[in-house]
């Protein structure tokens, strides 16, 4: 099946079209979102909503950009969403932790996440690169997750920032300048001998 | 400055550690999943008509609404065969004193 007639078939509430969009997108989708969100059960639910919105908004599609475009669009702006409401959370825990309560934040889930699609040998270095990764601002975040967990060409990532290519190899640019400030402050810390 | 090399080696390959990532799967029966959680998602949204999707409540609310108008219509009935009687003896009355003024008349007769 084209990618024409799968989006036709969509648009038309074809089951069996809406299956195999999952089937075939479902891993790309899910990659991003837990390159983003650093969290397994966060990442599932994420690309579970992803899915949702497509088929909910799949008759406003107007075929302008790829499907997988389209997708890794609103798998990034989910995912973000999703980071900023941990955020406020995480804020909410503090003034509550001030205010003398114990709960802790679903936040601190992350702190020690490592890919499961990482090398064994690399494992303890990833670690610490993820942490570093999840202190970037959302757009260096958003560019260096999808050329370096999700392996896009920064065309297709442009496309899916709705940028230019040379504003990709900037943020890319200043995402490894960041990562490099972040993980030597790091490795100052806790390697000092 | 042997520590600082050091530091160095460990943020490149902390940045290189990416190299040959493998793509992270789903688990299994991810479609199964999706479909379970839209199905709980869509069958509560009727919005603001939701209360008529509950098919008991609807019947319990049509049956209410079939006693409360039957009551009406008897009580309603049950005024007016009252408002009837009623009447009816204001018009005894009314006959009675003022309906039959020659009645009198004979005191007119001498």
């Amino acid at each position: 099946m084209s990618e024409n007639q799968l989006i036709l078939a969509l648009k038309e509430g074809s089951d069996s079209a809406f299956r195999n969009l999952v089937e075939t997108y479902q891993n790309r989708v899910y990659n991003t979102c837990l390159g983003l969100l650093q969290n397994e059960s966060d990442a599932e639910e994420t690309a579970q909503d992803v899915f949702i919105e497509v088929h909910r908004s799949i008759g406003a599609f107007r075929g302008e950009s790829k499907l997988s475009t389209w997708l890794y669009r609103i798998a990034t702006t989910k995912s973000l969403e999703l980071i900023r409401k941990n955020k406020r959370q995480k804020r909410f825990a503090f003034l509550q932790s001030l205010a003398g309560s114990n709960e802790t934040s679903d936040s601190l889930k992350q702190a020690h996440f490592v890919h499961p699609g990482i090398e064994m040998e690399q494992k303890e270095n990833a670690k610490a690169l993820f942490q570093a990764i999840g202190q970037l601002p959302e757009t260096q975040k958003v560019a260096f997750t999808l050329h370096k967990i999700e392996g896009l060409a920064y065309q297709q990532i442009s496309e899916i920032m709705e940028t230019s290519v040379s504003s990709v190899e900037s943020l890319m640019f200043r995402a490894r300048k960041n990562l490099q400030k972040t993980l030597k402050g790091y490795y100052e810390k806790n390697f000092k001998n | 400055m042997k520590n600082e090399n050091n530091i160095e080696n460990k943020i490149n390959q902390a940045l290189n550690s990416l190299e040959g990532i493998e793509s992270a799967e789903v688990k299994s029966f991810f479609y199964t999943r999706l479909q379970a959680r839209m199905e709980n998602e869509i069958a509560p949204s009727y919005g603001r008509f939701s209360i008529l999707a509950n098919l008991k409540l609807s019947l319990a609310m049509l049956a209410i609404f079939f006693v409360f108008n039957l009551t009406s219509i008897v009580f309603l009935t049950e005024s007016q065969d009252i408002d009837s009687t009623t009447t009816s003896a204001i018009d005894e009355f009314s006959e009675e004193y003022f309906s039959n003024p020659n009645v009198y008349d004979y005191l007119n007769e001498y």
